[in-house]
C-alpha cells in the first residue's frame, strides 16, 4: 500500500471513530427528544422506537402550560416548569459572573506576580477540584446557615461557584501564561496603571480565555442539582433540575413530561454554546512580537 | 526633555548572572548615544534598568537630575522600542500608536490625529486600520517606532528598532529617527548590533563587553583611538588586522617583527614610545587598520615598512578593492564575533602559520590577482599596539576620561 492511500485510509478510519463515538455519546440525547414526543404508556412498551410511534405534544403541554394532558394513566401534579427556567438561567447567570469576577484577577495575579505562596495556593485549586461536590454540600450548608443565605438565590450560587472558580482560574491562568511579558511592560512604560493594562490589555486579549470559564461556570450553574437540593429547602422557587422531580410522585410517575422538561432545560444550554463556539479557543495573540 | 545619567548601574540576575557590572553612563539633553555590543552583554537590561522594568542590584539612575530608581516605569516618562515589538495583538496600527495618549485620557478626536500623523511619518499611512498580524516585520518594527514617536518623552529607548527592515528602509529610517530626536530634543538610548548604525547615528557610541563599559567615545575617536584590544576588533568592517609582535631594536630605531617580517618604526618621542621601548622583547598585540595598507609599486617599496603577503582573494567592490592575504604572523583574532576574552589575547587563536589571514582596503585600479605575492606598504604611523595580557591599548593613558576600562 503506498503512503497515500495509508494516509488516506487512516483519515476515514479516525473520521468514522469519531463518528461512532459522537454517535454514542448523543444518543441519550436523542432518544429523550424522542420520548418527549410520546405518551408515558408508550415509553413503557418493551420496543424501542427510533421515531415517536404516536406523537403527541401533551408532554410539552404539561411542561410549558401546565394543564392536564388527558389520558386516565398519566399524572399531572404541578404546573408549567417556565418559572424553574428562569430561575436556573438566573443561577446560571449569577454563578458565571461570580466566576469571572474572581478569577480573571485572580488568574492575572498568579500567572504574572511571581509570589512564594503562589505555588501553594494553585495546589489548593487542584485539591479543592478533586473534593465531590456532595461532601463540599453539607459544609458549605452550614456556613450558608450561619450567614444567613440558605433558600437564597446568593447562596445557591456562591455554592456553585466553589467548583466553577478555581477551574476558571486554573484554566486562565494557563492562557495568560501564554501572553507575552513584553506587552505588559509595554503597556507600563507607555503609562499604563496596573489597573488600565489589565482591562485595555489583558483582558481583550484573554477573551476567548473568558467566554470559555464564563461558558463553563454558566452550565455548571445551569445543571447543578446537588448544590440546589441542599441549599434550597422548600423555598419559592427552584431550578429546572429539580423542577423536573415535581413529574415523578411517590407512587406514579409522568415520564413523558421528565423528559419533555429535559429537553426545555437542554435547548438554552445548547444555544449558548453553539453562540459561544466562535469565540472560544481562538488565538489572539498572532503578531504580538516577534517571531 | 531631560539629562539621563547612570552611576555605578550594576544588575546581578536571581540565577547568578551578572548582565550589568559598574556601569557609567551620562546621556545630555538632546544628545544620541549608542550601545553596542556583542549578543548577551547586557544592552537590553540596561535599557529596561532605564525604562524602570528591572530594578537595579546597586548604582543610580538619574533622569533630569532626579534620581529614579524607585520611580515606576509608567511615571518615569520614557518611550521605549522594545527588541521584540510588543505591539498589542488586539489593536490596528492606530491604536496601537496612540495607546500612550489613551491611558493619558486624551480623548480620541485628538489623539488620532497625531497617531495618524506618527503613521505617516513611517510610511504606514496605507495599513493603520490593521491589526499587527496583519503587517510584515518591517512594518511591525515601524509601528513600534511610531508607538514612541507620538509621546514627547524624557528619553527614548530603542532596543534594536531597526534590525527588521530591509537595508533601504533601513538608511531611511535611520535619517528619520535622528530627525525626531532632533526635533523634540530628547536624549536618546539606542542600542544596535550594526556597527554601520552605531558609527553613523550616535554622537557618542558606548561599547560594552560581558556587561562593562570598554570605551565611551564619538565614532571617530573610537575608530582612531580604540581603548583596548576588544573595541578595536569590534568596531570596522573588515575589522582591524590583528597580528601577535614583538619589539627589539635600539631606542631611536625600534623594529616591529610580525613572523618573521621585520618593520621599522618611526622615531616618535611620545609617551607610547617609551612604553615600547621599554617592553622591547615582550609579545605584545599590533594591529592595523585594512586602509592603512596599499600594494607597493615595484621599486618604490620601502623596504624598511612591507609586509610580503600571498594574496588568497580579491574582492571587487568597485569603489575599492578587499584584498584578502596571508603571511607568517600569527593572527589575534576576535573569534566568535566578540566573546573574546582578555587571557586569549596572550596566546590568540593561531590560525596556522602560513594561512595567517589579513585585509587590505586598496585602489580597485591596482592589478592584484589571487595568487600574486605582494609586498604590502604599512603606514607605520598608524599601527595600533595592546598589552598582550590585558588588552589595554598601549600608550592610551593621554587620553580623554572616556578611557579604558580594563576587563576584569
Ligand atoms: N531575566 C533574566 N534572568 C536571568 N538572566 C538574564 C535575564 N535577562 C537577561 N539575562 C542574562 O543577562 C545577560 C544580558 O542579557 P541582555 O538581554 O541584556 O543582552 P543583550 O545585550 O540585549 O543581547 P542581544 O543583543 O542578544 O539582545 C545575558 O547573559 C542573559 O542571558
Ligand atoms: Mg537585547
Amino acid at each position: 500500500m503506498s503512503g497515500r492511500h495509508k494516509k488516506t485510509a487512516v483519515r476515514w478510519l479516525s473520521t468514522l471513530v469519531a463518528f461512532v463515538a459522537v454517535a454514542i455519546m448523543l444518543f441519550p440525547i436523542y432518544s429523550i427528544i424522542v420520548a418527549s414526543f410520546e405518551s408515558t404508556v408508550t415509553l413503557f412498551s418493551t420496543k424501542f422506537h427510533f421515531f415517536p410511534y404516536h406523537p403527541t405534544l401533551a408532554n410539552y403541554q404539561t411542561v410549558l402550560l401546565g394543564t392536564q394532558s388527558g389520558t386516565a394513566t398519566s399524572v399531572t401534579i404541578s404546573g408549567n416548569q417556565l418559572g424553574h427556567v428562569l430561575t436556573s438561567f438566573e443561577i446560571a447567570l449569577g454563578t458565571a459572573l461570580l466566576t469571572l469576577a474572581i478569577s480573571v484577577p485572580a488568574a492575572y495575579a498568579l500567572a504574572k506576580y511571581r509570589l512564594r505562596v503562589t505555588v501553594l495556593f494553585v495546589g489548593a485549586l487542584l485539591l479543592a477540584q478533586i473534593v465531590p461536590s456532595i461532601v463540599l454540600a453539607t459544609s458549605l450548608f452550614a456556613i450558608l446557615l450561619k450567614t444567613h443565605l440558605v433558600n437564597t438565590l446568593p447562596g445557591v450560587i456562591i455554592c456553585d461557584g466553589t467548583y466553577a472558580v478555581p477551574f476558571g482560574i486554573l484554566v486562565l491562568r494557563a492562557f495568560l501564561f501564554g501572553l507575552p511579558n513584553e506587552l505588559m511592560h509595554s503597556a507600563r512604560v507607555d503609562g499604563a496603571s496596573e489597573w488600565q493594562t489589565f482591562r485595555m490589555i489583558v483582558i481583550p486579549l484573554a477573551r476567548s480565555a473568558i467566554v470559555t470559564v464564563a461558558v463553563f461556570a454558566f452550565l455548571a450553574g445551569w445543571g447543578d442539582f446537588i448544590f440546589a437540593l441542599t441549599t434550597l429547602n422548600g423555598a419559592s422557587f427552584e431550578p429546572i433540575t429539580l423542577g423536573i422531580y415535581s413529574f415523578l410522585g411517590n407512587y406514579q410517575a409522568n415520564w413523558g413530561a421528565v423528559m419533555a422538561a429535559g429537553v426545555v432545560a437542554l435547548v438554552p444550554a445548547a444555544v449558548l454554546l453553539v453562540i459561544a463556539q466562535r469565540y472560544i479557543a481562538t488565538g489572539l495573540t498572532a503578531g504580538a512580537v516577534k517571531g | 526633555m531631560a539629562t539621563l545619567s547612570l552611576e555605578q548601574v550594576t544588575k546581578v540576575f536571581a540565577n547568578g548572572v551578572e548582565a550589568v557590572s559598574e556601569f557609567d553612563l551620562f546621556v545630555e539633553e538632546g544628545e544620541f548615544v549608542v550601545l553596542v555590543g556583542p549578543s548577551g552583554c547586557g544592552k537590553t537590561t540596561l535599557l529596561r534598568m532605564v525604562a524602570g522594568l528591572e530594578e537595579l542590584t546597586s548604582g543610580t539612575i538619574r533622569l533630569g537630575g532626579q534620581i529614579v530608581n524607585d520611580v515606576s516605569a509608567r511615571d518615569r516618562d520614557v518611550a521605549m522600542v522594545f527588541q521584540n515589538y510588543a505591539l498589542y495583538p488586539h489593536l490596528n496600527v492606530l491604536d496601537n500608536i496612540a495607546f500612550s495618549l489613551r491611558v493619558r485620557g486624551v480623548p480620541k478626536h485628538q489623539r488620532h490625529p497625531k497617531a495618524r500623523e506618527a503613521a505617516d511619518v513611517l510610511g504606514l499611512t496605507a495599513v493603520v486600520l490593521r491589526k499587527p498580524a496583519q503587517l510584515s516585520g518591517g512594518q511591525r518594527q515601524r509601528v513600534a517606532m511610531g508607538r514612541a514617536l507620538v509621546r514627547e518623552p524624557a528619553v527614548f529607548l530603542m532596543d534594536e528598532p531597526l534590525s527588521n527592515l530591509d537595508a533601504n528602509l533601513r538608511v531611511q529610517m535611520r535619517s528619520e529617527v535622528l530627525r525626531v530626536q532632533r526635533r523634540l530634543g530628547v536624549a536618546a538610548l539606542y542600542v544596535t548590533h550594526d556597527q554601520t548604525e552605531a558609527m553613523t547615528m550616535g554622537d557618542r557610541v558606548a561599547v560594552l563587553r560581558g556587561g562593562t563599559l570598554q570605551q565611551l567615545a564619538t565614532p571617530q575617536e573610537l575608530y582612531e583611538n580604540p581603548a583596548n584590544l576588544f573595541v578595536a576588533s569590534f568596531i570596522g568592517s573588515p575589522p582591524m588586522n590583528l597580528y601577535e609582535g614583538e619589539i627589539s631594536g635600539s631606542a631611536d630605531r625600534l623594529v616591529l617583527s610580525l613572523g618573521s617580517q621585520k618593520l621599522a618604526l618611526p622615531a616618535e618621542s611620545g609617551h607610547r614610545h617609551r612604553v615600547l621601548e621599554a617592553g622591547r622583547g615582550r609579545k605584545l598585540v599590533a594591529g592595523i587598520r585594512p586602509e592603512d595598507l596599499t600594494v607597493a609599486d615595484g621599486e618604490t617599496a620601502d623596504q624598511q615598512a612591507t609586509l610580503t603577503a600571498l594574496v588568497e582573494l580579491v574582492e571587487l567592490l568597485g569603489n575599492e578593492s578587499l584584498v584578502h592575504f596571508s603571511t607568517d604572523a600569527t593572527r589575534v583574532r576576535n573569534n566568535t564575533g566578540g566573546a573574546w576574552t582578555p587571557d586569549a589575547t596572550a596566546h590568540g587563536e593561531i590560525v596556522g602559520a602560513s594561512a595567517a589571514e589579513g585585509v587590505a582596503r586598496i585602489d580597485p585600479r591596482v592589478p592584484v590577482a589571487t595568487g600574486d605575492r605582494v609586498a604590502l606598504v604599512v603606514d607605520v604611523e598608524r599601527i595600533h599596539f595592546f598589552d598582550a595580557e590585558t588588552g589595554a591599548t598601549i600608550g592610551a593613558t593621554d587620553q580623554s576620561p572616556t578611557a579604558p576600562q580594563q576587563p576584569s
